[in-house]
């Protein structure tokens, strides 16, 4: 992908949204990919046992797939900071949207960053994940 | 139970990781990134995996003790992961050894409108270069125990 460059970042523009259903299979993947191995998120018997409907998501492979899609946006390298809030659970069959959206542009100690307010919602709009992150982008000049 | 305030300032000791080719491959692909350069020699680090990278890269001793979550648990104290901050002084890269010092930066309470009350505990784990002693990275971890009214 094209480096993303400073001045042609307005506010209110939006980067490319990642649609994605969640599976178990990704909660496996994720599981072991980052030794989060609570059985809630991994092992259906035990969630049931414990009087959930199924198992349900890592609040972070949330975070990570939406930053996924921030850096797909912004470039890989570029991010300063970023913030997530965990919302709601998440639940196999759900299917993900993210959202990046640009809320304003600075220069600060020669830096051009950009900053973007990140969503991750359900197939109904409802907010899973609710973020912020600044990047720092490359001029043209 | 009030809030345990008195944990705000403790130090939570230091650990040593590694930065690895193929844990960084594989966290990019259960992230979902496909990006080539997450399969390459001196691949980044995707911006979430400070959060997990001790799994993997774990090394040495470490004196890492965490919040003593025993002491949150309890009846009608539900305990999440609420929110998650990542500063980036510098991008974290493969092949880096990075040390990280964790201490409880914050610790407060919020009543609610229901009658019970949020419990916030926030931890700020300090990541530098092991080699340099240049700061890279800040991950910044807040749990919450969301403690139900009071039963009549």
């Amino acid at each position: 992908m094209a480096d993303l460059y400073f001045e042609d970042v307005n506010e209110g523009d939006e980067g490319p949204s990642i649609s994605h259903e969640l599976t178990r299979t990704d909660l496996v993947m994720y599981a072991g990919a980052s030794g989060d191995f609570n059985p809630m998120h991994t092992d259906e018997v035990k969630a049931k046992e414990a009087g959930l409907p199924s198992v349900f998501g890592h609040g972070m492979f949330s975070a990570g797939l939406l930053a996924t899609a921030i850096t797909n946006y912004v470039g890989i390298g570029t991010l300063k900071r970023y913030k997530v809030r965990f919302a709601k659970q998440t639940w196999p069959g759900e299917t993900f949207i993210t959202s990046v959206k640009v809320t304003g542009k600075r220069k600060e100690d020669g830096e051009n960053l950009v900053d973007l307010e990140c969503t991750l919602t359900n197939q109904d709009g409802e907010v899973k994940v609710a973020g912020e992150a600044t990047a720092a982008l490359p001029s043209r000049g | 139970m009030a809030a345990l305030t008195e944990l705000k300032g403790q130090e939570l000791g230091t650990q040593r990781v590694a930065i690895e080719r193929g844990p960084v491959k594989v966290f990019a692909a259960a992230v979902k990134d496909g990006n080539p350069v997450y399969a390459t020699e001196d691949a980044p680090a995707p911006p979430t995996y400070p959060f997990s990278w001790a799994f993997h890269g774990s090394r040495g001793e470490s004196s890492v003790t965490g919040l003593p979550i025993e002491k949150l648990r309890g009846k009608g104290r539900m305990i999440l992961h609420g929110e998650q901050e990542f500063v980036y002084h510098r991008l974290p890269k493969v092949g880096d050894v990075l040390e990280g010092k964790g201490r409880v930066a914050d610790v407060y309470e919020r009543e609610r409108s229901n009658g019970g009350s949020m419990e916030f505990y926030v931890t700020d784990t300090d990541w530098t270069d092991a080699v340099t002693g240049d700061p890279v990275c800040t991950a910044r971890f807040t749990l919450i125990v969301n403690v139900a009214p009071p039963k009549d």
